[in-house]
Formats: structure tokens, sequence, C-alpha cells
């Protein structure tokens, strides 16, 4: 049985292959983003003229021909609305054309459940970090048998990932995101930035803010490495103590900024500490890949789950604690 | 002074001991050797500064652990009674009030708790104790004070939250102002209908 997902939430159209739990095919394709940011509309015409190509390369790449695929699933929220809806469209037409199931996958559970996959952990505590989400969380069962993530803590205000681009485009940073600030940062000096941890929440505007400003009297190095450290000094903080919270057992790190070194060696240390393990899954499926969207269908059309017409839309505002987790 | 750990929490370690004569807690702010010196320094001494003030403030105007003996990453201070509220099958509403009560006088003397949540009440037989102020700090913005509220909010049951609210409403003196702020807040979207069930 073999299930195609399609990613579309933001700037990268992905499309993988999920068969039984291994992963396939994992084909991307990405909008350059220029210092303009993202506009969602370009993004959207973008995606839909690579749409059929992608889904092509992915098929080719997984050794399946199209008449193995059992269902397809796609991203349907949290994301930019234009884009969401060509990966919608693709996987509706896929569906009607074949003659199959289709699921709608939200984005975080994508994300976080194929790390947990990867890693081998049944219960892990899961840190979410991209660019417009940065939360963490776990399993938890409200009711009899009724599971769905449970947000321990999360930013308050902006993604860690955009408050890292926004920086790096004040700092005229090119290309202007996260690894490219890390490499500025290196050897850096620490210059006091406002921390803001409540409880396990977190804030970032304060700090971006401080540290915009601080450009002006200060060496962009310094400041890179200030802001970043400060960053995930308060996530990592905040990881610890849900961590001994919660008792949940090893830590797992996805999403965007999850390909950051500094922020793997800071989990590390932190898990170690308290005699956890640490997994981060490869860069490939920690940046918005299909993979996690067709793994995240896979189980869903293996537990029988049978969405409705109506739940077949895209939703740009979608949290992760919405959803309820019926195959787990 | 024999010492026994009783806790792990997320920055502190906890013992129990007896500090000449008197039944005590110890709260030792660990090491963290994975965040940069500047900040890990800030982190374990301004904030066990900061605490052993509070506390001593705290502890003089409703039921607080009072500080006995401080250095420079930890505080030795009075065991209050009672189990923690997060481990009782529900806080119940005669509690809610007094949790109300104690947070109206922290804040009526610009005390910000920082973790106001069930996991931080202490409940004996009819007294209610308030601990770990190790996110506390001093402020008179009703935000901050609309955070602990909405953090007690997400932590008890939606009943318990009515009886605190009106109890809040008539002990602290800004109540009007935070609790407009705690609505403007839940506003701001990101965080609706979370709560802080964990169970």
């Amino acid at each position: 049985m073999a299930v195609l997902g399609i990613e579309s939430s933001a700037h990268t159209f992905g499309v993988g292959v999920s068969e039984n739990g291994k992963l396939l095919a994992n084909v991307k394709c990405m909008y350059k983003i220029t210092d303009k940011g993202m506009i969602p509309s370009r993004v959207a015409e973008f995606h839909a003229g690579n749409a059929k190509a992608v889904i092509k390369e992915a098929l080719e790449a997984s050794g399946l021909s199209i008449s193995d695929i059992e269902a397809v699933s796609y991203t349907k929220g949290p994301g930019l609305g234009p884009c969401l809806r060509i990966g919608q469209l693709s996987a509706m037409t896929l569906a009607e054309t074949l003659n199959i199931p289709v699921y709608p996958v939200n984005h975080a559970i994508g994300h976080i459940q194929i790390a947990a996959h990867l890693s081998g952990m049944k219960d892990p505590l899961a840190i979410y970090v991209s660019g417009g989400n940065s939360q963490i969380l776990g399993v938890a069962e409200e009711f009899k048998g009724v599971k769905r993530y449970h947000i321990y803590g999360e930013t308050l205000d902006i993604g860690l990932g955009n408050m890292i681009d926004n920086f790096a485009r004040a700092a005229k940073l090119n290309p202007a995101w996260g690894s490219t600030v890390a490499e500025v940062a290196e050897g850096g000096k620490y210059i006091q930035m406002p921390y803001t941890v409540k409880g396990m929440d977190f804030t970032f505007t304060g700090l971006l803010t401080n540290a915009v400003k601080a450009l002006s009297s200060n060496s962009v190095k310094d400041v890179a490495y200030s802001l970043q450290e400060t960053a995930f000094s308060m996530v990592v903080e905040a990881s610890e103590r849900a961590l001994l919270l919660s008792g949940k057992q090893g830590v797992i790190l996805c999403g965007g900024v999850a390909q950051s070194k500094r922020l793997k060696e800071m989990l590390n240390e932190m898990s170690g500490s308290h005699g956890q393990r640490f997994f981060v899954a490869l860069n490939e499926y920690n940046a918005d890949n299909g993979a996690m969207i067709a793994y995240v269908g896979e189980l869903m059309h293996k537990h029988g789950s049978k969405p409705k017409s109506s739940e077949l839309v895209v939703k740009q505002r979608y949290r992760i604690d919405e959803v309820e987790l019926q195959w787990l | 002074m024999a010492l026994k750990k009783i806790a792990e929490g997320a920055e502190a370690d906890i013992y129990t001991l007896n500090f000449f004569g008197i039944d005590s807690v110890m709260k030792f702010r660990r090491p963290k050797p994975y965040l940069v010196k500047e900040i890990e320094e800030s982190l374990r001494s301004v904030r066990t500064k900061t605490e052993a003030r509070i506390l001593s403030k705290a502890s003089a105007i409703t039921n607080a652990p009072k500080p006995l003996f401080v250095s420079k990453y930890g505080i030795i201070m009075e065991k209050l009674p009672g189990l923690q509220a997060s481990k009782m099958p529900s806080l119940g509403s005669a509690n809610a009030e007094r949790a109300a009560l104690i947070l109206a006088k922290l804040h009526n003397v610009g005390i910000i708790h920082g973790d106001f949540t069930k996991a931080n009440l202490l409940v004996s037989n009819d007294m209610l104790s308030v601990i770990d102020f190790g996110l506390s700090y001093f402020s008179s913005s009703p935000e901050d004070m609309a955070f602990d509220v909405l953090l007690a909010k997400r932590s008890i049951s939606n009943s318990e939250y009515i009886r605190f609210r009106a109890q809040y409403s008539k002990s602290c003196f800004k109540s009007k102002v935070v609790l407009n702020k705690l609505e403007e807040i839940e506003r701001r979207g990101r965080y609706q209908n979370r709560s802080l069930d964990t169970k």
C-alpha cells in the first residue's frame, strides 16, 4: 500500500511517497525568496507551474507506477491560502482521476509525526520550530481514547524562524535566512538581549526589536550571535520545563529551524542531562516536505479514517490541537 | 541538616532539610551547561536574588514560604504544609477563591508570580499556599498581571474560574484593567481555547 502526499503550505511544493512507513520518495521544488519575502499569489503561481513535474518525479523516484498509489493526502493547513489551494487541487485531481481516497493533513502533525516515526520513540516531547510556528507539544489523552497533541508552550507572538529571517533582512544578509545568520554568528561575543519566558511560553518580538536596534552600534557578528543564543536558550529552557512537567520519554526536534546546528547541540545536551534520548531527523524531513504528508496520509488511510467532503478544504489557521489523533 | 532531594524542577533541584530546627526546603539552581556563560549566570544568580526578594515580601502578606537563608544560587526557605493541587482530582471552588485572593494580594504589591498554575498551589486542610516564585518579578503592568490570571484560568476548570474571577475582581485594586487586558490577550488569537490540563 502506497500513499502519495503533497505539501504546499509555503515556499515548498513537495511530493512524497510512503509505503508501510517506508519513505520511498521525497521530492521538492522551492520558490526562491527575494528581499521582498513571499508574495502568496506569486508562490502559488510557481507551485501551479511545477506541480505536475514534481509529482512525476516523485513517482519515478519511488519506483512505483501510478496504479500502485492507493490514496493521496495533502496539507490542509496551516499555511498560505493560495499555496495550500494548489496542493489541495492537485491531490483532489489525482484522487478523482485514479478513483482513490484523499486525506487532509495538518502540516504541524506532519512534521512531528514523521520525526517521531523516524526516531522510533513511543511518546516523546516534540519541539516544533519553523518559520510560522514554535511549539512544545506532546500527545495527551483528553478523555477515553480521544488523543490530541497538547501544546505545553508556544510562542506568544511570532515564530522562531520568522524572527531570525526578519533579523537577517534587517542586517542585509543574503540569503536572508537562518543558516546565514548562523554562519555570521560564528565566534561572536555576547551582548545582553531581552530574555522572555513566561512559564513554558516565550515571546520573540522584544528580542527582535532589540537586536535590530543593536545593529547600529555593534558588529553584525556579535548581534547575530547574541540573538541566536538568546532565542534558542528561551526555547531550550521552556522545553526543559515541559520535559520535566510532562514526564515524556525522549525529545524530538522538528520543523525548519530544526536544521540549526546550535539548537540541536543545546537540546541534545539538555536532554542528556535528564537521561533522555534526543532525536532530530535528517534535514530533508525537517524542511517542508511531501514525505511527512504522505506518511500521515498513510496512517489515516490504514486507520480507515473517512473525511467528509466538507473537510476536504484548506484552512489557513489550522491549529494542531484541533485534530483528533485517531490513528494513535 | 541531612539533605533529601524531593524534586527535580526544570531549573532547580529541591531538597528538604532541617535548618536549625525548622522544617525547610532548599532550592538550588542547577548549572545549565548548554547555555552561554552570560545567559546562564544571569538566569541562575539574578533569578535567585529576585526570587529571594520576592519571597520575603510575599511571605509577609500571604501564604508563601519565608526565605531563611540565601546564597548565590540557592535559597533555603520554610517548608509549607500541603499537597500540590495538580495532584488532586480538583481544586474546588473554595480553594479557587483562596487562590484568587492570594494572587490579588501579590498583584496589589506589584508581584507577578509568572507560573501561577495548580502545580504551584499547596492545599492543606483549610489553608492554601503558593510556592515556586522562580519566574516571579516586580511589575505594575496590567498585562503582566493578566498573564498570571490567564495561566490560572487555563489550569483550573470553568466553574472554578468563575469563583476565582469574582474573588479576584473584589480583591485586586487593578482588577478591572487586568481583566480587560486578559480579554484582549485572549483575542490575540494564538492561544484561544488552550487548556493546561495534561492528564
